[in-house]
């Protein structure tokens, strides 16, 4: 999708288009992120990840929304159902990235996989009113990068054979999994485009960067195998986390961030059927140092409030109150399917009116949004203002 | 020091207290064995960790009297290896000379003034037992405390003296065992507890032997243990055990009977193909058989029966086949008996006849994928509730 967030917010507010748009963090706190920048805006030199404050001074005229994480969810699965009645086989990579294995749908369709792509785009265009591109090709890293050259709003096909020539002049940023840090190390060793990795080998870049470096220059050369995963295997964990769009003072303020992930990983726990054995917490502070931690847990949960207990047994391992945190994730791991160990202190009772209040609470979370119903300490968090009124 | 000793008493003494050395402590102290050497003749051996103190007294030929300590390891090593005969110590001053036929060592030695104390213990309560006894009670709940738990006061046995009877329990909260002994001699208090840390019962479980008796005493924040010769003085766990009565079902729906060694077997064959995360192995007990099934996703299944003596409706548990096995060995009966309530409450093991054991066990749940998350007509349901008003007793349902 292109510039997925702003569109949603555009979709949704007709007044906001063909405008330089910002999707940031709360813009009346200075300390907002750009999460997403209409194309209008891009061309002042706003990028996603930018301080609010910078974007601000290029290009004053911008109007900035605040995120709305449940919109996009909203959004997101309604692109998956259109993508679902062109293939079984689609594989949503996030929130507004997905991967479609046509193989073998021509005739279904009556159409070549371009002609599909077109139907797609008219699909999502027309009902949505939200742009995409699309990259068609023999493998996903390179259709991958094919959507990234055809944005925005368009359609690009690399024709079976072509991968190498088609790869060779970019820069070897496009390739997805290089980073900056990568990009650096190659460029140090004047390795600037795929061309330049088809033709040093694969020897040289497995020497470098070990089993990665074979990859690099697989998918440098287009090669790779992996196939299109619809459902595919249960996940063995499952983890949120967040940036926050300013960062966070204050242990109470932190905690209730917490509960809020704790919930979020819950409620994805409880609709994969599934208990978590391990947990894990990851902070990071606002000069960037990364710590994370994880823990057994005594029991195997699916609940929010056992799940935020064991994090903040965690957190107060780990917190140094002089620093702010910029980021939190929390992450279930060891999980359980349909299938797990019962603890007889857990009474039964209990249990069964748990499972019953999580069942009703999930549901209303799904008909009227994540935040219409939440946990008090994560209330705190999404909605400061009338707590500390 | 000098002092001579017999070879079998020497491994003994080394072989009880080195068990609580620690040798990762920070201390360098406590990686080595305490050795006091009276003209009596009595030698006294004592090893600390600083929550568990060992003393073991064995007999010599003291020819100086003298206290020093030594590597807990190595004279470990030392006495494994060297041959049946007297083994002769001497202190030659920073070095203690340790000979055996044709081999010495001299090993590097620490003064004794650095090793902790003995600890006193003030009782509060005193009771004795045989050693046979309290050896077979810690067998039977041993197995069932865990070595690592949030929970910190799991982590040991309970010791609970009421009504003349000491009471054992262990537990991780996914099985327990208890078992029930006759006391005599009780001094202090009639009804006291303490929580013993596990690694202490499973040195007990080791020293114990068939004869003799063995003195408990319960302090204020210490549990005592004097065997005559080996003495261990212990710090209890601190905090309040969970109130395990309240989960022991009173009242059962099946009751099935079956021979503890074809239920051990039957085990072990389904075991082979158990998931490797939950080790589950299913029973579905039907009158006069149970079939047993195993299943793990990218290994294959396993399907089988055996016989039993039970004539109710059909019902159908999981559970963990490792703590079955644990728990079926520890039946001293020929026949086990497995009484169950429900299949997600714990579920009774013991002997045939009137015992003053059992262990229970708590099932693996077996939920089907729908359970979870409303179902089509769940939904419906609540839709359907959602237009209308809610029905009362939906909501005296909620609030029961």
């Amino acid at each position: 999708m292109d510039a997925f967030f702003v569109s949603v917010e555009q979709a949704h507010n007709p007044r906001l288009k063909r405008k330089p748009v910002i999707v940031a963090g709360r813009p009346e706190q200075r300390h907002g992120v750009v999460c997403s920048a209409s194309y209008e805006a891009r061309v002042y030199g706003i990028r996603a990840g930018m301080p609010l404050g910078v974007a601000r001074r290029l290009c004053p005229s911008a109007i900035i929304v605040p995120t709305d994480h449940t919109r996009y969810l909203q959004y997101s699965e309604k692109i998956e159902a259109i993508l679902q009645e062109f293939s079984p086989l689609v594989e949503m990579a996030s929130l507004d990235e997905a991967f479609v294995d046509l193989t073998g749908t021509e005739r279904l369709h009556k159409s070549s996989p371009l002609g599909i792509a077109h139907k797609i785009y008219k699909r999502i265009k027309g009902e949505l009113s939200l742009p995409c591109s699309i990259g068609i090709a023999s493998s996903r890293v390179v259709a991958k990068v094919a959507a990234q050259c055809a944005k925005p709003q368009g359609i690009l096909q690399v024709l079976p054979g072509k991968e190498r020539n088609f790869l060779r002049p970019l820069r070897v940023e496009k390739m997805p999994g290089v980073g900056s840090r990568t990009a650096e190390i190659l460029n140090t060793y004047g390795l600037t485009t795929l061309g330049d990795l088809q033709d040093i080998g694969e020897g040289w870049l497995t020497k470098l960067f070990g089993v990665t470096g074979r990859e690099l220059y697989l998918y440098a050369c287009g090669i790779d195998h992996s196939p299109v995963l619809a459902e595919g295997e249960p996940p063995k964990s499952v983890s949120r986390s967040y940036t926050f769009p300013r960062d966070l003072y204050g242990e109470e303020e932190i905690k209730s961030a917490i509960s809020y992930l704790c919930e979020l990983v819950a409620v994805e726990l409880r609709r994969l059927n599934a208990r978590a054995t391990i947990l894990s917490l990851c902070v990071r502070y606002a000069d960037f140092e990364t710590l994370s931690r994880s823990m057994k847990l005594s029991v195997p949960v699916d609940d929010e409030i056992a799940l935020l207990h064991s994090a903040i047994q965690l957190f107060n391992r780990m917190y140094d109150r002089r620093r702010a945190v910029r980021l939190l994730g929390v992450g279930a791991g060891g999980l359980l399917y349909h299938c797990w160990q019962l603890d007889m202190f857990n009474s039964l009772p209990d249990q069964h009116r748990r499972q019953r209040l999580h069942r009703s609470v999930d549901h209303i979370k799904r008909r009227h949004g994540f935040n219409a119903i939440v946990h008090g300490t994560t209330f705190a968090y999404i909605c400061p203002e009338k707590v500390s009124s | 020091m000098k002092v001579s000793f017999n070879k079998e008493d020497l491994s003994y003494a080394v072989n009880v207290v080195h068990s609580v050395v620690n040798p990762q402590s920070s201390l360098p102290i406590l990686s080595n064995i305490l050795i006091s050497a009276e003209i009596s003749g009595e030698v006294e051996f004592i090893a600390s960790d600083l929550e568990t103190c060992v003393r073991c007294i064995i007999n010599g030929d003291v020819a100086d009297a003298g206290k020093l300590t030594v590597p807990a390891s190595k004279l470990l090593d030392i006495v494994r290896v060297v041959p049946e005969d007297a083994v002769e110590m001497e202190q030659e001053e920073n070095r203690l000379k340790i000979q055996c036929q044709n081999s010495t060592y001299r090993l590097a030695v620490m003064p004794p003034e650095e090793f902790p104390s003995w600890p006193e213990i003030e009782p509060v309560t005193s009771f004795k037992l045989s050693q046979e006894g309290l050896k077979r009670a810690i067998g039977k709940i041993l197995f069932a405390i865990p070595l690592r738990e949030p929970r910190r006061v799991l982590l040991g046995g309970l010791f609970r003296l009421k009504d003349s009877r000491l009471i054992c329990v262990g537990t991780d909260g996914k099985r327990l065992g208890y078992v029930e002994t006759e006391v005599s001699d009780i001094t202090g208090e009639a009804e006291n507890e303490s929580i013993v840390p596990q690694k202490v019962l499973s040195e007990l479980s080791h020293i114990l032997s068939a004869e003799g008796e063995v003195v408990i005493h319960f302090g204020e924040r210490q549990i005592a243990f004097d065997l005559g010769r080996v003495k261990i003085i212990t710090s209890k766990i601190e905090g309040a055990y969970p109130e395990f009565q309240l989960v022991i079902p009173k009242e059962f729906k099946h009751i099935v009977k079956v021979s503890r060694d074809v239920l051990l077997e039957a085990i072990r064959r389904a075991a082979i193909i158990s998931e490797e995360k939950t080790h589950a192995v299913m029973f579905k007990f039907q009158p006069e058989q149970a079939l047993l099934s195993a299943m793990s996703y990218d290994v294959g299944s396993y399907e089988g029966t055996m016989p039993v003596e039970y004539k109710g409706e059909e019902v159908e548990v999981a559970f963990n086949h490792k703590f079955l096995q644990e728990i079926v060995r520890a039946v001293d009966e020929d026949e086990v008996l497995i009484k169950i309530k429900s299949n997600e409450e714990p579920i009774i093991f013991n002997g045939e006849g009137k015992t003053d054991y059992f262990f229970l066990v708590m099932p693996i749940t077996l939920i089907e994928p729908q359970e979870a998350s409303l179902s089509e007509e769940e939904e419906e349901e609540v839709e359907a509730e959602e237009d209308e008003e809610l029905e009362p007793e939906d909501e005296d349902e909620e609030m029961s």
